[in-house]
């Protein structure tokens, strides 16, 4: 999804065109605040954003998205060729600083790197949501999984009953949406989960 | 440097001028009760040299004879009358007369013939010292070849007419036995060499300050004392000894070989002064010599001892004096050229800059004794020949200054000035100013050129580092209306550029006539018509005032715009000329016209920053067009329109300038078509381009502007 915060019309809807036939799917805006209200899904998105917008400017947001955690990248489009601005911008995190009238080549290319950025981001925050929702009890039990302890041995290592350590090890896999156990330790190891290899 | 150049040559001038005698020119003697005393002492003293003078010249007198061999009266008259300013010359002949009558009356002259001879001495001295007046300004000092010219001139004048005078009285008086042609020659000869004898001697005397003559070192005492001795001696033994007594007239050249060299020592190293004395010297024991028939002038017959002494002095005294005057001219001359040269030399080393000489002729340099030290070189590294001096010169600049020094030569101009790079020694280049003049001979001939070179590298820097920030903010500002200008079009561009490539993707997609294509196809028109009208827009900005139109004086409005940019074009090296015609008044929007005026004033401008700053040069004038219309020219002469541009000039976003926004003639040409008026450019036939506008003449009132007829003025 790539976002398009122009205020001018025309502009903006070029721009929509041409993304739009290119195959991407976009979302027109005409300030920065109308962006900031609108909700967004998780899909990997870009923001294409005019620097001279009227009231907030595109350098503006840019600086308000990155206080949030997670903020889309952001490619920059300016009617003048101001290079102090676009310093500043590749500075604090733009993707590209483009002038206009932009060339489609150009255009594209910059927008699939900053799409390519977002799914990076993207993976990264799902991976440490699913690390976060683990308890400290489920991240030690899954320690012992990767050692190749059984449950048994597992419930006698911590002191507990067989079938509470079976319900942890029930609720891990499902935290990682695996069914076996080798399964639920590659995740583990992808996350980064495990303190040994 | 100029300045300082300047003064060392001026004061060479004044050097020379000094040199040339103070020029005391006779100064009126101021009338009234201070008169006395002078003319009592004048007085006195005529009367008793003038006594003296005349019992000389009798005792000179070994003939019966009404003639003397040289008779010092006359002598002694025409010098008071030199000397003493035209005012005051009844004193010197009211104290002549007595000392005339006591002198003439003791060798038993009848009164008639002294008072007849009285008149003839008077008239004598004054034709003498009238001719001298008119024919030099300033008194007598026998110092250069004029003055001796003149006064030989005027001594052998005054003799000769007056001798007419003289020889009828003594014919009246019936006195002697000589016949009237007799008198005549023998007087004539007789003044012409009293004069010859006495006046320099007087004249030259009173021309030494007597009071100076203790500052005379002890040699020249020695020297002067030597000269005489010798002189008196050599006369003496060749007028006054029997030895050379005898009659044979070969003999009578027997003077000179001994005489000559004291008579060259005299003129040589004493000068006039020495010349006159010695002189008078031999003329004296010459005459005494020859009276008492010793010496080689010795002939059988008395009559003509006297006429060949007269012949030797009248011939002798005029050489004798034009030689003293020439040595004594060259001496000066050299001395003051010495000082002058020696306050050049001074002034030259007191400045850093380097001064050379250019010969004319032979193509030779010569380089004051800085040389080009300053930029590194050694004294004999300083080129010798003006083409090699060229090898210095940055390849860039090497041109300029070839052209500034053909261009000083051939305009005639007497200084001229230039700037270009040098090389110095190390090989990096300096600023120099290059500033001299031109010394030609009287028929504008250049022989020399003289040219200083002052280093001007830090100043050039300052200004350059000055200009680049001129330029840098200019910029900035231009920079910025540029930038909002550019943002304002490329919206649209933008969009345009964006459209079409979705267009573009759609017809690959094979799509042919869909109602986006269509949609496209809109917005691409409508984003087009939107950048005309930024365009539009910001020639509006120019005159967004809604015009205000009333009549007025095209004149006026000229000088007043001429005012405005004065200081620029001061700046800019530019001049203007300006020529009005007797215009009616016009009728239009007054800021508006300024403003297009204004406009083609920096066009201008603009169009010369690349030649030479002494061909800026932009004319406006003003006249009548076609009826009812006024039409004002400016004309530059700069490098001129392409053919094919004349038109495209006035078009938005065209230019031909570096930095320029091609908006300024645009606006223009909507101003005066505003006005009703017609703007276009032509190219002039020898060089830069004019660019006119009509205006409408008032219909109102035919009133006529303020300029009487066509007057012109200038600006620097």
């Amino acid at each position: 999804m790539i976002h398009i915060v122009d205020d001018d019309r025309s502009v903006r809807t070029a721009l929509a065109r041409l993304l739009h036939n290119t195959g991407f799917d976009t979302r027109s805006y005409a300030s920065a605040a109308e962006f900031l209200v609108a909700d967004r899904d998780d899909t990997p998105s870009c923001i294409l954003l005019d620097v001279g917008l009227p009231g907030m400017t595109g350098v503006e947001l840019q600086a308000a998205l990155a206080k949030k955690e997670g903020g889309l990248p952001i490619v920059f489009l300016t009617g003048r060729g101001d290079i102090d601005m676009g310093v500043r911008a590749m500075k604090a995190g733009a993707v590209d600083f483009l002038t206009k009238p932009v060339k489609r080549n150009v255009l594209l290319a910059a927008v699939n790197a900053a799409l390519a950025r977002d799914s990076q981001q993207h993976a990264r925050q799902a991976l440490r949501a699913i690390a976060e929702s683990l308890t400290p009890r489920e991240r030690g039990i899954l320690e012992l999984i990767a050692e190749g302890q059984s449950n048994k041995e597992i419930a006698r290592a911590l002191g507990i009953a067989p079938e509470t350590v079976k319900s942890h090890v029930k609720n891990i896999f499902d935290k990682l949406s695996v069914e076996k156990r080798a399964q639920a330790i590659a995740r583990a190891q992808s996350l980064g989960l495990l303190k040994t290899v | 440097m100029a300045t300082r150049l300047r003064m060392a040559i001026s004061g060479r001038l004044a050097a020379l001028r000094d040199s040339d005698g103070a020029e005391p020119t006779f100064q009126p003697t101021p009338h009234g009760r201070r008169i006395q005393a002078p003319a009592l002492r004048i007085g006195i003293l005529v009367f008793v040299a003038y006594y003296l003078g005349a019992r000389l010249g009798l005792a000179l007198t070994s003939l019966p004879s009404p003639v003397s061999v040289l008779w010092p009266p006359n002598a002694i008259l025409f010098a008071a009358m030199l000397v003493v300013p035209v005012n005051l010359w009844w004193v010197v002949i009211a104290a002549a007369l007595p000392a005339h009558l006591i002198a003439e009356l003791q060798s038993s002259v009848p009164v008639p013939m002294v008072t007849c001879w009285f008149i003839s001495n008077v008239t004598e001295a004054m034709i003498g010292a009238t001719c001298v007046r008119l024919l030099t300004r300033k008194p007598l000092t026998f110092n250069t070849l004029r003055d001796v010219s003149a006064f030989l001139c005027a001594a052998f004048v005054a003799a000769f007419v007056s001798s007419f005078l003289d020889s009828a009285f003594v014919a009246l008086n019936e006195w002697g036995q000589s016949n009237y042609w007799e008198v005549w020659r023998k007087r004539l000869l007789s003044n012409v060499t009293a004069s010859l004898t006495f006046i320099p001697l007087i004249l030259t005397w009173r021309a030494t300050s007597l009071g100076q003559l203790h500052l005379v070192g002890r040699a020249r005492f020695t020297e002067a004392a030597v000269l005489l001795g010798g002189l008196v001696a050599v006369a003496l033994l060749v007028f006054n000894s029997r030895i050379t007594t005898s009659a044979l007239p070969a003999l009578i050249y027997l003077p000179l070989p001994f005489l000559l060299p004291f008579l060259l020592w005299a003129a040589l190293r004493f000068g006039p002064v020495g010349a006159s004395t010695s002189f008078a010297i031999v003329a004296f024991l010459v005459i005494w010599g020859t009276g008492h028939g010793m010496g080689p002038l010795v002939t059988r017959l008395p009559a003509e001892n006297t006429v060949s002494v007269q012949v030797f002095l009248i011939f002798l005294g005029p050489a004798l004096f034009w030689l003293a005057a020439a040595l004594d001219e060259r001496t000066r001359a050299e001395q003051s050229l010495r000082i002058s040269d020696r306050r050049f030399q001074l002034v030259l080393q007191a400045t850093q800059d380097a001064v050379y000489e250019r010969d004319m002729i032979t193509e030779d340099l010569w380089w004051s004794r800085n040389g080009l030290i300053q930029f590194g070189y050694a004294r004999e590294q300083c080129p010798r020949r003006f083409s090699s001096s060229l090898d210095l010169v940055h390849p860039d600049d090497k041109e300029r200054a070839i052209r500034s020094h053909a261009a000083a030569i051939e305009s005639g101009e007497q200084v001229w000035g230039s700037e270009f790079r040098l090389r110095r020694n190390d090989g990096s280049y300096a600023h120099v100013r290059e500033q001299g003049f031109i010394v030609r001979d009287p028929t504008g001939r250049p022989l020399q050129m003289v040219g200083s070179l002052t280093d001007i590298t830090e100043r050039h820097d300052t200004d350059e580092l000055n200009q680049r920030l001129a330029q840098a903010s200019r910029l900035t500002a231009m920079g910025e209306l540029t930038a909002s200008i550019a943002h304002e079009i490329n919206q649209p561009m933008s969009a345009i550029l964006s459209n079409v490539d979705a267009a573009e993707i759609l017809l690959d997609a094979g799509d042919h006539g869909s109602v986006e294509l269509r949609q496209i196809l809109r917005d691409i028109r409508d984003d087009d018509l939107r950048a005309s009208e930024v365009i539009r827009h910001i020639r509006g900005l120019a005159n967004k005032r809604e015009p205000d139109f009333d009549r007025f004086d095209i004149n006026e409005l000229v000088r007043a715009a001429v005012r405005l940019v004065e200081p620029t074009m001061r700046r800019r090296g530019v001049s203007i000329g300006a020529e009005f015609a007797d215009v009616p008044f016009v009728n239009g929007d007054r800021i508006h016209v300024q403003q297009v005026l204004l406009n083609l004033l920096f066009n201008g401008m603009d169009a010369m920053a690349e030649i030479p700053a002494r061909e800026r040069r932009l004319g406006i004038a003003t006249s009548k067009f076609e009826s009812g219309k006024v039409m004002l020219s400016v004309r530059d002469r700069g490098h001129g329109i392409a053919p094919g541009q004349l038109d495209r000039i006035f078009d938005s976003f065209f230019t031909t300038k570096k930095n320029g926004m091609g908006l300024g003639l645009s606006i223009a040409r909507s101003l005066v078509h505003l006005h009703g008026g017609r703007i276009w450019a032509e190219n002039n036939p020898d060089s830069g381009a004019t660019l006119r506008f009509t205006l409408a003449i008032d219909s109102r009132s035919p009133a006529t502007s303020e300029a009487v007829s066509t007057s012109s003025w200038t600006t620097p």
